[in-house]
């Protein structure tokens, strides 16, 4: 029970970095030459409550195993370097590299 | 009389305790590339199961304690795990943009070489490292195509950065218009073998051998992720459901302890 609070609680933290992202991709809408980013995330390890094939009784046994998951982090914050919008400015001095 | 039905209820209670604790684990992972969804499977459990066979006879008298055996533990059932089942199904392809994000549509693994050995992943937003090589992000070489049997650490894919890259749909990888390998991916025929470890990463079962093959007809798209195959709103409801269960049996304990309240304090006065 206390363990499905502190998984949903990694998922939360997950989606607040995701959130710190978005948040800073939106900020710098209009920053010249800004390259959007992607929080990218994976799961942790996995609890193994049964071994596969681990016998359950006199006669039966788990051919699958249990495994519990313990919930997700963040791997990486992936920057995104397609190009933006190119805006006319007239000033002689900006350039767009393409 | 007798309240040993309470380790019955306490036995549910704990199934259910387990399967929140695997909702809770496919809700966390709901943005995960590729993360694929876990199912817990119980079933009933007779304590007959933890004698031998041939203890375990036909009934043929009415339930008491002498013939326990006869009723094969049936007056005395829990439930057990069964097993962990994970859904393979495909998740959706998100478009990021990105050259090196590659979402397999379909059947298929890519393979990974890491420090315990060549592991399989589905998770192919992969990266660059400082020696120009092809990463998951957590830093493990992606492999292609090699001789049978060969070393992983000759089939990692290596860029000098002379002209873009370009994957194809078929897992040609290309830098400019050298080719520099075709992905490895392959087909894994019964995925009951696969064992996640963490880090989108599967292993391998001791006890089961895998069935892999090369994968025929790769179906790869560039520039895309694929997303978990969690839907929230299933899991949502599971959850709902899953907490009504643990509740029920929750109601059933305290029903057996006011039973024995009863038999203790009430039937069992003396005076």
């Amino acid at each position: 029970m206390l363990k499905s609070l502190n998984t949903a609680a990694t998922g939360m933290a997950a989606q607040q970095t995701n959130m710190d992202v978005i948040a800073n991709n939106i900020a710098n809408v209009s920053t010249n030459g800004f390259k959007k980013s992607r929080a990218e995330f994976e799961d942790l390890v996995y609890q193994t409550k049964k071994e596969p094939g681990s016998a359950t009784g006199m006669n039966s046994y788990s051919p699958n195993g249990v495994q519990v998951g313990l919930g997700v982090r963040t791997a990486a914050v992936q920057k995104d370097f397609t190009n933006g919008n190119a805006i006319v400015t007239k000033n002689p001095l900006d350039i767009e590299i393409e | 009389m007798s309240t040993k039905g309470v380790y019955t209820a306490l036995s549910g209670a704990l199934a259910q305790s387990l399967k929140l604790d695997t909702i809770a684990n496919n809700l966390a992972n709901v943005n995960t590339p590729a993360f694929k969804r876990d199912q817990q499977l119980f079933n009933e459990y007779l304590t007959a199961n933890e004698k031998p066979p041939e203890v375990i006879q036909v009934p043929r008298v009415p339930g008491s304690i002498d013939s326990f055996f006869d009723m094969q533990g049936g007056d005395k059932s829990y439930v057990d795990t069964k097993g962990t089942f994970t859904d393979f199904s495909q998740g959706t392809l998100k478009n990021t943009g990105n050259t090196l994000d590659v979402a397999i549509d379909g059947k298929g693994f890519f393979e990974v070489a890491t420090s315990s050995g060549v592991r399989l992943t589905r998770a192919g937003n992969f990266t660059l490292d400082g020696n120009g090589q092809l990463v998951t992000k957590d830093g493990f070489p992606v492999l292609k195509n090699g001789e049978p049997g060969s070393d992983p650490a000759s089939r990692t894919i290596k860029f000098d950065g002379t002209g873009p890259i370009s994957i194809g749909d078929n897992g040609d990888v290309t830098q400019g218009t050298e080719v520099v390998g075709r992905l490895s991916l392959v087909d894994v025929k019964n995925p009951d073998c696969l064992n996640k470890m963490g880090n989108l990463l599967y292993g391998f079962k001791a006890n089961m051998a895998p069935e892999m093959t090369a994968l025929a007809n790769p179906s790869l798209k560039q520039g895309f992720v694929e997303g978990s195959n969690v839907n929230i709103v299933q899991e949502m409801t599971d959850m709902i459901q899953t907490n009504r269960v643990f509740e029920s049996t929750q109601k059933a304990i305290s029903a057996y302890d006011s039973m024995a309240d009863k038999l203790v304090n009430t039937v069992g006065k003396t005076n």
